[in-house]
């Protein structure tokens, strides 16, 4: 990672907070109409592949937790608890969220990455509109909402595809197994989840804006820039979920 | 709706017949022709030198989420001396190969479609075609072989270092110190196991290395052309890898059950 | 011994590129096609060497048609027939003489000229194309980005050069290049052509180009073939295109003549 994209992330990042205390303050009008765009565009458009990418995560949890429990245990009646908290805390957010760094963070690059070597970056710039706040804030906020959104819906089908797993192959019956998950995630479960997926959303395009806007040379420029903020959104992604494990264990 | 859903069914399942297609056709070429060795050593010092640093970093990391994920489970079971064994087990079975592979979906494959994006669109790979070579056995089987070679090290290396950041942070944070940790790891983890985690690994550096390529190779339009191919490999690989975990994770236990059945062996 | 384009069409989805596109380019001419952006001059040439093919008709190349040719035998027929991209089109990882070197050591060359197999014969075949496109062989240790984009221009000649074929196709030679390059660029064409008796098929939009090296023209435009002449015939001609293309290069003689007066 450059210096350059370090102090434009200090800058994208002071910029967006400015932007948003002001909106709040009502200082500046809210853009409703590009934030549902951007909604449409970085959450909506991803929800088939995260459903099915999810479903499919929700069907070998099940499998591996129950093979676990059968190595230490010899018993498989833990499972709905296990999995159920394992998903909500953990699964249920990583894997959604490392899947929209791959979808909608990387094509956030490719776009701005194209505007900036065609120069309509500075076009923007010379009609006198801010290209920060124009381009990122309603990524910004739209990434925040569709993000916290997306990994409520993968917790639920992550928990549906391994509850149907659990159903089908280790005879559990439904209400059986509602009934202990239901017991074993509490509610503060969720809100931790609910915060990962607000923060991972605050990140992930100001990294993807910060690289776009630093692209330079033609295609090759583009997609260096498009490898790079994949990366180092991954690893942020990685690194906070961490960090906020470790800071929830501390809290709740 | 059901219209749409059948397009984007259709669709997927021509991506994946030209996917397949083009990886087959690379087989193809690399068992026909002769290999560059050099090529190969030199794709795959850069895939060494481009990932070494973050899978490193990763791998602790993913290690220690998984310890402190498990660590707070146990404790209601109050079952911390299976600590060691179970995070082990997990992180070599299934979480350490699926997360590091998606790193190296943005590291390796975003990259390798980028270089191979950029190659057509400024027409060097028709050039390679006119001047009469094989661009595929030129640019594509190094590429391939040396990924999926390379990942396999990676994805190994990124396993051990996790499990030693586990055990870091669970003498760290969680008091259980090394010998305990370290103890419960030969029950849940053998030669089953360790099996399961290399297959896993090579079935994902084929779909980095195989959709990576691909991506690159069939890029087109200017700029906006390889920063689609780059999104699309990155994306894809990481849709097309949670998909293999799945079908992996069934095959290996059908596997698993088959020999148990067969000579009643139990094996970690 | 030529090129014969029989009833050829072409289109990418609802658009149609060509349509019906029927004529010859003979032995030793230097012939331009000419047209606006996106009228499938491009896919025009890379018919020719195979790298696209046609949805009907075919292309032949001394005889034999391009379409229905296997990879081993287009590989026969590459080796004959050279082509300059509109990006220079080097491989950005090898230096100057690699990438001039390139076409020597593909399989079907090395099957046909085994005296070129080692490294000194190959050095001065490089020395030799890089001598003929007026650059020194200071430049063989260096890469791609670290010289100008004409000389890229010319290293990208040479290499099409180097296995010496008998057709040279150049897709937009002296796009985005400063006026005097083009000159140069142009020039080189027909000094090549001349003296190496090469046939030489250029796709440009440049019609000062085309009226001072051109043997032939072949204007199209909307898929079909406006008109195929002579540049005489090109100066008297009354189709709108080609006079609009006319008085665009009479201005800029214009422009240099007043230069001169003054």
């Amino acid at each position: 990672m450059t210096l350059e994209v370090v102090l434009l992330l200090k800058k994208i990042t002071l910029q967006m907070m400015d932007i948003f205390q002001k909106t709040l303050l009502g200082q500046i009008p809210l853009r409703k109409s590009e934030i549902v765009q951007a909604i449409v565009s970085s959450g909506i458009e991803t929800l088939p592949i995260i459903s099915v990418s999810t479903a499919f995560t929700g069907l070998v949890v099940t499998n591996e937790i129950a093979w676990h429990l059968h190595e230490s245990l010899q018993s498989v009646t833990m499972m709905p608890g296990f999995t159920g908290q394992f998903v909500v805390r953990e699964l249920g957010i990583a894997i959604p969220a490392l899947l929209i760094v791959a979808n909608s963070g990387a094509s956030t690059t490719a776009e701005i990455g194209t505007m900036k070597i065609t120069d309509q970056i500075d076009a923007l710039t010379l009609l006198g509109i801010d290209p920060i706040s124009f381009l990122v804030f309603p990524r910004f906020i739209a990434s925040m909402i569709s993000m916290s959104c997306l990994i409520v819906i993968s917790v639920f089908i992550t928990l549906i595809c391994a509850s149907a797993v659990a159903v089908l192959k280790y005879h559990f019956t439904v209400p059986e197994y509602f009934n202990a998950t239901v017991h074993f995630i509490h509610p503060k479960d969720l809100v931790g989840a609910l915060i990962k997926g607000v923060v991972f959303g605050a990140v992930i395009p100001i990294i993807s804006c910060a690289y776009g806007f630093q692209c330079k040379g033609g295609a090759e420029g583009v997609g260096l820039a498009t490898t790079n903020s994949v990366v180092t959104s991954t690893l942020t992604v990685i690194c906070l979920d961490f960090l906020l494990t470790y800071l929830f264990t501390l809290l709740f | 709706m059901r219209k749409l859903s059948g397009k984007i069914l259709s669709s997927f399942f021509h991506e994946v017949g030209s996917l397949t297609h083009f990886f087959v056709l690379t087989i193809r070429t690399f068992f026909r022709t002769q290999g560059n060795s050099k090529a190969i050593m030199a794709h795959l010092s850069t895939v060494f030198s481009r990932s070494f640093s973050t899978v490193l970093f990763a791998g602790v990391f993913v290690g220690a989420i998984l310890v402190l994920q498990f660590n707070l489970m146990l404790k209601n079971f109050d079952a911390q001396i299976y600590l060691g064994g179970l995070n082990t087990s997990a992180l070599v079975r299934e979480i350490g190969p699926l997360i590091i592979s998606f790193l190296l979906a943005g590291k390796i494959g975003a990259f390798t479609a980028a270089e191979l994006g950029t190659m057509r669109v400024t027409e060097q790979i028709d050039a390679i075609e006119c001047l009469g070579m094989n661009p595929i056995q030129y640019l594509v089987v190094p590429r391939m072989i040396s990924i999926i070679v390379g990942s396999q090290f990676l994805l190994i290396l990124g396993l051990i270092i996790g499990i030693l950041g586990a055990m870091g942070i669970a003498s760290l944070f969680c008091g259980v110190n090394f010998l305990q940790f370290s103890s419960s790891i030969p029950r849940f983890t053998g030669i089953w196991t360790l099996a399961s985690g290399f297959f896993k690994s090579l079935v994902y550096g084929i779909i980095v290395a195989g959709v990576a390529c691909y991506k690159g190779y069939t890029a087109s339009g200017g700029a906006r052309g390889v920063g689609r191919a780059v999104t699309q490999a990155a994306a894809y690989i990481c849709f097309y890898i949670v998909i293999a975990n799945f079908l992996t994770s069934y095959f290996l236990d059908f596997i698993h059950e088959f020999f148990n059945l067969l000579w009643g062996v139990h094996t970690a | 011994m030529s090129i014969r384009f029989v009833n050829v069409s072409k289109s990418f989805g609802p658009r149609k590129i060509l349509q019906n596109i029927s004529f010859e380019i003979l032995k030793g001419e230097i012939l331009f096609i000419l047209g606006k952006s996106g009228v499938g001059k491009s896919v025009t040439l890379k018919q020719i060497v195979g790298l696209m093919k046609p949805d009907e008709g075919d292309i032949y190349l001394d005889g034999a048609p391009i379409s229905k040719l296997s990879l081993e035998e287009l590989a026969v027929i590459r080796s004959q027939c050279g082509m300059v991209f509109q990006h220079p089109a080097l491989l950005d990882s090898l230096n100057v003489f690699e990438n001039v070197a390139f076409g020597l050591g593909t399989p079907q060359y090395m099957k046909t000229h085994p005296t070129l197999l080692s490294q000194e014969a190959k050095k001065s075949v490089v020395i030799d194309k890089l001598k003929r496109v007026h650059l020194t062989d200071s430049i063989l240790e260096r890469f791609p980005p670290e010289i100008s984009h004409g000389m890229q221009k010319r290293t990208s000649i040479a290499r099409t050069l180097a296995p010496e074929p008998s057709y040279i196709l150049f897709d937009e030679p002296t796009t985005g290049l400063d006026p005097i390059t083009t000159r140069a660029i142009t020039d080189l064409i027909f000094e090549l052509s001349r003296e190496l008796k090469i046939t030489s098929v250029v796709v440009s939009h440049d019609m000062a180009c085309a009226l001072s090296i051109a043997d032939r023209i072949l204007v199209l435009d909307q898929g079909e073939i406006l008109a195929l002449g002579t540049p005489e015939e090109m100066r008297k001609s009354k189709i709108p295109l080609i006079v609009d293309f006319l008085s665009e290069t009479l201005f800029q003689e214009d422009e240099i003549t007043q230069k001169e007066v003054k």
